[in-house]
């Protein structure tokens, strides 16, 4: 039993560090220190639009395939079609308008590390000190909720 | 006689410039003679449809201004030879419920936002885009909103985007529900309020405003109309949504003037109750809606119209000698029932439940049972119960195709939704089983 459990556990971690693990990251200087899951998911659904302080929050999808899938069925809990779908909706109910999209973590990067409200999403392994990361999901989860 | 009789007896408008589908498309043959540009949208459509399916969805462009917009493009044909449903006839139309909506918004700042939304009926041409809603919308602090403009009420789950077919299960939305009201949009105010309980999200919303419009009958070929106007329109909405499930409810009242080409003017108070229900999770989608309408006259405007009808219809039937006195009494009687349709909505009460399967992450199918049950007895007025299958493929994000199947029960001697003229038709002559095929396009662009 304890074979097996060890076997278990060792495909998990094997298959998380394939996977890699995306961090969640703010400017620098963003008043924002950390952000529980629920949080994260109601600031790309267009519902928690402000930070404690009052200002925007402004967040960005990661266009590149691996990261974009990973999040949104991770933190957003819907598939990218349903995630287009919902801002559909919110759309042509004049209610909001989706989050900008860029291309890849470089981009992504380089956008938080200009706008002190923003929030992005890119592999773990492409953070560096132009931004700040404030919550990773995958092989090394820290889950600040 | 007869002249007189089509005159008064044309009831059960609808709105002209903030209504529903269904009822504006009653207008449909007379506007498209009028107007005379179907070949236009149909040589459009093509084109259209290419645009908009090469065009990327998502994300904020470098332009200030978002420019959105949706398409849908349907067909459909029932087996009834009277209009059912507002227009839908034997006669396969492909721009029945068709529409196109174009979309513009723009951030002001980080704490106002204005937005507005133009849409128009392929069929029936008449009027070009009208406004769907314009509002502004300001944001004081996270969790609260306040909009000003043209607002369309969330009567439904569905009622804020019903005409966004990319969006919606059906190629129609069940219409004993959601071709009832014919008001959608009001000129006014809303609040809303929402905040994270774990969990749950809840919003609660408070509106007020006021509408007015035009009614036009819906009886074929009829060319009666009327004005109304509900200016103390005021309601609240109350929301919570736990992952996947969504509950609401909705209660909406006003006062309103409707004034007829043949009385005056005479008022009703309104109330409407919705209760909602939306469980998505995959792979199964179920929505189910029930709509309670109430509409009442007072007492001494009832006595003021029979007392008017009574004089005109005497003064009437004095003067046509070919008819029974049997004749007349019948005439009288359905003239006073014709009047009290005239409100703006009848007592009625609907509801519908969709159980959905996505069979595939694109493919969903979906069965729906509705009904509609109005007391009210009036020409257009009736009970009806019908069962609706159909299909939805998402050929991309922002593409879809459709195939529906609507069959319709309506009781013996009864009038369902049909249309008909009751100056030349019985409702015994009506069908009680109606069919309805359709097939629908929709795009996201």
């Amino acid at each position: 039993m304890t074979l097996r459990i060890a076997y278990i556990l060792s495909l998990t971690l094997f298959a998380s560090a394939a996977q890699g693990s995306i961090a969640i990251i703010v400017h620098n200087k963003s008043e924002l220190q950390s952000l529980s899951i629920h949080e994260i998911q109601r600031i790309y659904l267009g519902k928690m639009r402000h930070l404690q302080s009052g200002d925007p929050i402004e967040p960005v999808i990661n266009d590149s395939d691996s990261a974009k899938d990973e999040f949104l069925q991770t933190i957003v809990a819907k598939s990218w079609k349903q995630f287009q779908s919902y801002w559909h909706v919110m759309v042509f109910t004049g209610k909001g308008q989706p989050p900008k999209e860029l291309q890849n973590d470089q981009e992504v990067k380089k956008w938080v590390s200009e706008n002190l409200n923003g929030i992005g999403y890119i592999q773990s392994e492409s953070v560096d000190k132009s931004i700040r990361s404030i919550f990773e999901i995958g092989s090394t989860t820290k889950v600040k909720e | 006689m007869i002249q007189f009789y089509h005159t008064i007896v044309n009831n059960g408008f609808y709105c002209d410039g903030q209504t529903d589908d269904k009822e504006r498309q009653v207008m449909t043959k007379r506007s498209r003679k009028k107007l005379g540009s179907t070949a236009l949208w149909t040589a459009a459509m093509p084109i259209l449809l290419a645009c908009a399916s090469s065009t990327a969805w998502g994300g904020k462009s470098s332009s200030d201004v978002e420019i959105k917009g949706f398409m849908s493009f349907v067909g459909s044909a029932s087996d009834s030879k009277f209009p059912y449903a507002g227009s839908i006839s034997k006669k396969p139309s492909l721009l029945q419920d068709s529409n196109v909506g174009i979309n513009f918004s723009k951030a002001l700042n980080s704490k106002w936002d204005v937005a507005l939304q133009f849409v128009t009926l392929m069929e029936p041409l008449d009027g070009g885009f009208t406004t769907d809603w314009a509002f502004i919308s300001y944001y004081p602090v996270q969790g609260w909103s306040f909009r000003v403009g043209t607002l369309k009420i969330p009567f439904w789950i569905l009622s804020e985007y019903s005409h966004v077919g990319k969006e919606i299960p059906w190629v129609r939305p069940p219409i004993e529900v959601y071709s009832q009201i014919p008001v959608e949009s009001v000129n006014g105010l809303a609040t809303e309020y929402q905040i994270p309980l774990g969990a749950l999200d809840f919003t609660t919303s408070l509106y007020a405003g006021s509408v007015n419009g035009v009614r036009h009958s819906r009886i074929p070929n009829s060319t009666e109309k009327s004005r109304y106007s509900a200016s103390g329109i005021r309601g609240g909405m109350l929301q919570g949504e736990y992952h996947g499930v969504l509950m609401r409810a909705n209660y909406l009242e006003t006062p309103s003037d409707i004034h007829d080409s043949y009385f005056d003017i005479f008022h009703q108070d309104l109330t409407l109750t919705t209760v909602s229900a939306k469980v998505d999770i995959d792979p199964i989608l179920i929505i189910a809606e029930n709509a309670t309408a109430k509409g009442k006259i007072s007492k001494g405007d009832k006595e003021r119209i029979r007392a008017e009808y009574d004089s005109a219809i005497a003064a009437q039937i004095a003067g046509v000698q070919n008819k029974t006195i049997a004749q007349r009494q019948v005439i009288e009687k359905n003239l006073i029932q014709y009047a009290i349709q005239d409100s703006l909505v009848v007592d009625y009460n609907s509801y519908y439940v969709m159980l959905g399967v996505f069979l595939t992450d694109d493919l969903l199918a979906h069965l729906t049972y509705a009904e509609y049950n109005s007391k009210a007895n009036t020409a257009l007025a009736g009970t009806q119960s019908s069962v609706t299958t159909g299909l939805k493929y998402d050929l991309s994000a922002a593409t879809d195709l459709k195939m529906e199947w609507h069959h319709a029960y309506i009781k013996s001697s009864d009038k369902g939704l049909i249309s008909f003229d009751p100056a030349t038709t019985s409702v015994k002559e009506l069908p009680t089983n109606v069919n309805v095929y359709s097939l629908a396009i929709d795009v996201v662009f």
